[in-house]
């Protein structure tokens, strides 16, 4: 009768210490970029960044905004960049497209007959190899929410070799959204709907994520950038345990208006709102609780958390796919946005 | 529902079904916890349990001459635990309780047998007696402050001496006494109508102390020092009086005890009041379930006084030992103080876990707005200018009076008044000590005013606030005292003068009615206030939060807003015990305040806007029960208040225009709205305030004065 049953749900990290909120992300610079997906690094040193179904370039950061230097069939989800010159794009409903260094498709080349059904990510290893990081699911105007609520079993990671070979790395991801080689050659790659990240090596896994990662890029340092889509929610961490209620709302229920993370803050009227997310004198409060926000943890060698940079409930710069150190700042892609963004300064 | 005839087409219109009760598993447990009576119930339960296995194992157990005997040898005992129950209400404990006894039967019998003193001085001398002995225990708990435990326990040990002693010099020559007296006799062994003379005492003892502790000052006294001495103190009782006088009144009837025993018996032991503290504490705590301070239930301590003592005595005829009866007598005592403690620590806990109890509710579908929803056309709130921007915390609704100057409510339970014309000079026109909400003119051009936590008020002038209703009738239905008026929320005035208005919820407060939206059950409820007889009746009960209230332009019917089932009803003023008919259902957002428009049809507030997921989670009462248990409140799916807006209907329901404020814009949640000259006010209860828009094309003199109160 007077029983206590541990009936609340596990915990995860609160934004503290390290994930202490700030408003780095609203106050960074921002350029705008329609429809951004992903970036890369090129090996001249400039930034390609997709807009849609374009590719677009800058030199530098007060360069007149970034210039279209190629367009697809479809939207550019996933992009990489090799070392010579050879970047990697991954286009919706198209698979994966190998560029070379005058943005012109190049056969032949990593070709292979296991086409990712929802590329994420793409990575060049250090041999050489491309990884792909595969959703399972196809991606469209709400990019693997349906994942959430109903695992596919189908998120893995693909090893495909120069020459076409392909081999599966890992398999059974709750949608993997990004992956990094490590020093010592293994992969880590992040979970989205896992809020974590998995290793395939010996270093012990950051598994407890207060929010849901997307891409993860090394640092100069020795450190890395993990980019989150979205925080992690009791709400939608209840509902996902509520498996009839999730289903019926997949049904019933178009997916926009869905108890589901967001990328953009902008609100339509038949969203979703938790209770404390309810707006005190016309003012939305910062700590309240959002379906949609702006996160970038920057990960020590340990992939331990050492600092962060978050854009909050009341801030816009939502969605962070990708973040990148690209001449003396991070560069981070706000989805939520549309808008590409720079912090400056010294991070440790 | 476009209807030439419109008042017809209204009357035609399908009923909206309010049930008679709600029946819930969970709402039983919970109203059950929130009564005071449930702790007292369960001594009752073992009481009667106990008799009815007396009744089944013992034959003869209940026949007159043996409770008799029961009767005689049970009432001073009885009063001894009276006499404990009086210093245990005030915080206190006497242990001495067994050797004041003895040394009072002790002094009965020395006057009546040795001195020769007439029975009607021996009894008042008994009682003295034991009121000294009280006397002493306060004066060092009560006046010196000592602990009462240990202060008790020495005058027991003290007492106990000195009986012995007395006894041992005086006992011979007390039973070689062979005096005998009528009236002497008459407290030991007559019956009166049947029973026993002292069970008349201990039952004239009783209904005294439940009195005293009822209606009395000093019992008052008693029970505020026990519950709090600190708060008891501030309120000004004077604490070491009274603790003195409670042991002295307590001493006293150990006094009355002693020389019923003394009477009874004509003899002492050594043993005589032995253990007595013991016996009576067990029967306490059985009888208020624990050890409580601060609770002067007679009734109960003597239902668990009864229950041990049968118990005991049950045992003993049986053919227990007394030490066994003792072991069995020091268990009970320790297990219910166990219990208690437990049940204390956990009750709010077991209350909270029941109170939130979510019921299916299937609301129709949301109207199509199509080009009036928000942010399809222009954003027509933008336009509006904000009047005492910062300098009003909550304005739910707002009004005007002849001379244009406008009232609003606040958070802090004032009333302010804007002046014409330009509302910039604010003053506190009434201090209400509640939340005011909904506001309506009388004939009088008098402010009516319902306040939630406290009912329906009227404000004839500044700075004076009169009570019209804080109660109804009780519903027979409800397991709940649902008397008190819980969340007055909105009224307004027929033409005959009768004020009806809304109670929104019946089991949650302002702080809390989200949960109450949450629930989805039918808590709410329609008042009537007829000032000429000053009764206020239930309209109809079990509606889903109640909320606007506006008599129709033709003042025959009652439009009432239900915000949970983001529907209007109408009720005919004629027939109203017809019940609901719908009037507008299926509106895109959550209702708040009905007003009248100009233009014969009625302006709609909408606190904030439904989605799919909260309609869908509202038709699954197990999943929102969860959450709530789960889910941090702050966290749980709810109403979007973040975008509200108002709504224009025609007078049969048509909803014909939308007013909204950009996305970011200052006019977010819109809980009220008065059209006046033209001119459109506007207020939210969680804003700090209020919006003032032109309405082009509106009657420039039109005023809701004039359309209720015409001049």
């Amino acid at each position: 009768m007077f029983g206590r049953r541990a009936e609340a749900q596990p915990s995860f990290p609160l934004l503290d210490g390290p994930l202490r909120p700030n408003d780095a992300l609203e106050e960074a610079e921002a350029i705008p970029v329609a429809e951004p997906h992903d970036m890369c690094i090129a090996a001249d040193g400039s930034l390609l960044v997709s807009s849609g179904a374009s590719l677009l370039r800058m030199n530098d950061w007060g360069d007149g905004g970034p210039v279209r230097v190629a367009e697809f069939g479809g939207a550019v989800t996933a992009l990489a960049c090799r070392d010579d010159g050879l970047a990697a794009v991954g286009i919706e409903g198209e698979g994966v497209k190998v560029l070379d260094a005058d943005f012109a498709v190049h056969d032949g080349l990593y070709e292979t007959d296991t086409r990712p059904t929802g590329t994420t990510a793409l990575v060049f290893a250090s041999n050489g190899d491309l990884l792909a990081a595969d959703a399972g699911r196809d991606g469209g105007a709400y990019p693997y929410t349906r994942e959430l609520f109903a695992d596919s079993g189908g998120g893995r990671i693909l090893r495909i070799s120069e020459n076409g070979t392909t081999t599966t790395v890992a398999s059974q991801l709750r949608c993997p959204h990004g992956m990094v080689e490590t020093s010592a050659g293994s992969l880590v790659i992040s979970e989205c709907w896992a809020s974590g990240l998995r290793t395939t090596g010996p270093e012990a896994g950051f598994n407890e994520l207060p929010g849901n990662p997307g891409r993860i890029h090394r640092r100069q340092s020795g450190g890395y950038l993990l980019a989150c889509l979205s925080r992690r929610d009791p709400l939608i961490d209840f509902i996902r345990t509520e498996e009839a209620f999730a289903a019926r709302m997949m049904a019933e229920i178009e997916p926009e208006y869905w108890v589901a993370p967001r990328l953009s803050a902008q609100a339509d009227y038949r969203y979703p709102v938790q209770s404390g997310a309810t707006r005190l004198f016309g003012e939305t409060k910062p700590w309240a609780p959002s379906l949609s926000y702006g996160l970038v943890v920057l990960l020590d060698t340990d992939f331990q958390p050492g600092a962060s940079l978050h854009s909050r409930a009341n801030g816009t710069r939502h969605g962070i796919t990708t973040a990148v150190e690209w001449r003396g700042g991070i560069v981070a892609l706000s989805r939520g946005s549309g808008e590409l963004l720079r912090v400056k300064g010294e991070h440790p | 529902m476009s209807s030439a005839d419109a008042p017809q087409s209204i009357s035609a219109r399908p009923r909206v079904s309010t049930p008679l009760a709600v029946v819930s598993f969970r709402r039983i447990v919970s109203d059950l916890l929130n009564r005071n009576w449930i702790e007292g119930a369960v001594p009752f339960v073992a009481f009667f349990g106990l008799l009815a296995i007396l009744l089944l194992t013992t034959d003869g157990y209940f026949s007159p001459s043996n409770l008799g005997t029961l009767a005689r040898y049970s009432s001073d005992v009885a009063i001894v635990l009276l006499a404990m129950l009086l210093v245990v209400a005030i915080g206190g404990i006497d242990l001495s309780v067994g050797s004041n006894y003895a040394v009072c039967v002790l002094a009965s019998l020395y006057l009546f047998h040795i001195v020769e003193l007439p029975t009607w001085l021996v009894l008042p001398l008994s009682v003295l007696c034991g009121a000294a002995v009280g006397l002493l225990n306060g004066f060092l708990t009560g006046v010196l402050g000592c602990g009462a435990l240990l202060a008790t326990l020495g005058t027991m040990i003290t007492f106990r001496a000195l009986f012995v002693i007395g006894s041992q010099a005086s006992l011979v020559e007390i039973s070689t006494s062979f005096r005998g007296d009528a009236i002497w006799d008459f407290f030991g062994f007559d019956d009166l109508f049947g029973v026993p003379v002292s069970f008349w005492i201990l039952a004239v003892v009783a209904i005294v102390l439940h009195l005293m502790f009822r209606h009395s000052r000093f019992g008052w006294h008693i029970l505020a020092v026990g519950g709090n001495r600190k708060a008891a103190r501030h309120a000004g009782v004077p604490i070491k009086r009274v603790i003195l006088l409670t042991y002295v009144l307590a001493g006293a009837l150990v006094g009355l005890a002693g020389f019923l025993y003394a009477a009874r018996e004509n003899s002492a032991g050594s043993d005589t009041g032995l253990g007595l503290e013991f016996f009576v504490l067990t029967g306490l705590v059985v009888g208020l379930g624990g050890f409580v301070p601060g609770r002067g239930s007679v009734f109960n301590a003597l239902i668990g006084f009864a229950t041990i003592y049968l118990l005991s005595n049950s045992l003993r005829n049986a053919g227990f030992r007394g030490d066994f009866v003792q072991a069995a007598m020091g268990l009970i005592l320790v297990a219910v103080l166990a219990l208690d403690t437990k049940y204390r620590k956990e009750r709010h806990r077991l209350l909270a876990r029941a109170y939130l109890d979510p019921a299916r509710l299937t609301l129709a579908p949301a109207m199509d707005l199509a080009d009036l929803a928000p942010g399809r056309g222009a954003n027509k709130l933008a336009d509006a200018t904000i009047l005492a921007g910062g300098r009003i915390d909550g304005p739910e609704d707002v009004i005007l009076d002849r001379d244009d100057n406008l009232y609003c409510g606040t958070r802090d339970g004032r009333i302010m008044r804007l002046l014409a014309p330009d509302y910039t000079r604010i003053e506190t026109f009434a201090k209400t000590g509640g939340r005011p909400l909904g506001m309506a003119f009388d004939a009088e051009d008098r402010l009516v005013v319902c306040i939630a936590g406290m009912g329906l008020y009227r404000i004839p002038g500044p700075n004076r606030v009169e009570r019209l209703a804080s109660q109804t009738r009780r519903s027979w239905t409800s397991l709940e005292d649902d008397r008190a008026i819980r969340m007055a929320d909105d009224l307004d005035i027929a033409p005959d003068g009768r004020i009806f208005f809304s109670d929104a919820t019946k089991r949650y407060e302002m702080e809390t009615w989200a949960v109450d939206l949450l629930e989805g059950r039918p808590n709410g409820r329609l008042l009537c206030h007829d000032p000429r007889t000053g009764a206020t009746t239930t309209v109809c009960d079990h509606l889903h939060f109640p909320n606007g209230v506006c008599v129709s332009h033709d003042g025959r019917r009652l439009l009432v807003v239900s915000t949970a089932q983001c529907s209007v009803m109408s009720f005919d003023l004629d027939r109203l015990d017809e019940g609901p008919r719908e009037f507008i259902t299926g509106l895109p957002g959550y209702p708040d305040n009905i007003n009248r428009a100009s233009d014969g049809g009625y302006w709609i507030a909408l606190a904030g806007m439904r989605s799919p997921a909260l309609d869908l989670a509202m038709r699954e009462p197990g999943l929102r029960h969860r959450m709530a248990k789960r889910v941090p409140p702050t966290n749980w799916l709810f109403a979007n208040l973040n975008i509200g807006g108002v709504l224009k209907c025609s007078a049969d329901g048509r909803i014909e225009d939308s007013y909204w404020d950009a996305p970011d814009g200052p006019l977010y949640m819109i809980t009220s709205m008065r059209e006046h000259r033209g001119e459109l006010f506007l207020a939210g209860v969680s804003n700090d305030k209020i919006g003032r828009l032109k309405l082009p094309g509106a009657d420039s003199r039109w005023t809701s004065n004039d359309s209720y109160w015409p001049r």
